[in-house]
């Protein structure tokens, strides 16, 4: 089990003894097909490491009663989830389920913060690759977001332009 | 002599009280009936083609299309989706390279949400 955690993006500068340590804390879970991982609003109590198989980050969407989970993020064998259970409020933003069959191992908050007291090395590395983690998804959402808001921009202007009036005001010219 | 005084100023005030609610009453009713029927009022007719003057980032013009029912279901999902693919990768491109033209490079994904 320690080659596969060293293959995993979230020890990445640890030494193999720092791997071991930290495996001694996980639990090895297995989900089928179409099983959630967590969530969306679950207390965030561990953080995972996809082993094998791939994890969908999904979204709620509604329409005319009907609610689907949407996927909009795909996650793969050797990248982490779930870091919300490292940062406050420890509640999990979306949900997350296995596509295939999968394996993840779990990293339970609270050993995680005692190994992080007894060790220092392991917290920072592992703080770190949540941060980039963190990061990479804030920028990644945040374009998405000004990109969906350029579109609905450009449709307002559009259906005022078509009626004669100033996007904006609302206002004939 | 007073409890005449107390018994018009008590009969002046039920009456008065009486009046205000009737008058409230009235007043949400219309309320009620003019919001119900705002909400019966027959749709906008849907936007005609974009005019040509204004650049525009995403939107190109198309031929108006006859309005179809908008079903939820799994072919519609799986379109979303493909939409959210081809969005992640030109966003990752971005979060690579933040530029403006990162920013706005288009998909020619075929979904429009607006």
């Amino acid at each position: 089990m320690s080659e596969e955690l060293s293959k995993t993006d979230l020890v990445q500068g640890l030494s193999a003894d720092r791997v071991r340590r930290l495996e001694t804390f996980c639990r090895l879970r297995r989900l089928r097909n179409g099983e959630y991982l967590f969530l969306l609003g679950d207390t965030a109590q561990y953080l995972s490491v996809v082993v094998e198989g791939r994890i969908d980050l999904c979204f709620p969407m509604h329409y005319g009663g009907t609610v689907k989970d949407v996927t909009i993020e795909s996650v793969g064998s050797g990248q982490t989830v779930g870091w919300s259970a490292l940062v406050k409020p420890y509640r999990f933003t979306l949900s997350a389920r296995a596509v295939e069959p999968a394996q993840v191992m779990d990293f339970g908050r609270h050993d995680l913060l005692q190994m992080f007291d007894s060790d220092p090395e392991i917290g920072r590395v592992l703080m770190s690759r949540i941060s980039e983690i963190a990061s990479i998804r804030l920028a990644t959402f945040q374009a998405l977001w000004v990109r969906e808001l350029q579109r609905s921009l450009e449709a307002e202007a559009s259906g005022l332009a078509a009626l004669g009036r100033q996007p904006g005001t609302g206002v004939k010219p | 002599m007073e409890a005449t005084i107390v018994l018009v100023l008590v009969l002046g005030l039920l009456f008065g009280g009486m009046t205000l609610m009737l008058a409230s009453g009235f007043v949400s009713t219309e309320r009620e009936r003019a919001r119900q029927a705002e909400e019966r009022r027959p749709a906008e007719a849907s936007p005609p083609a974009v005019p040509a003057s204004a650049p525009l980032l995403f939107l190109s013009p198309r031929p108006a299309v006859p309005e179809m029912r908008f079903v939820f279901d799994d072919v519609l999902i799986s379109r979303l989706e493909d939409h959210v693919r081809l969005e992640q990768a030109v966003v990752a491109h971005f979060v690579d390279q933040p530029s403006i033209d990162t920013l706005y490079h288009q998909t020619g994904s075929s979904f429009h949400i607006h």
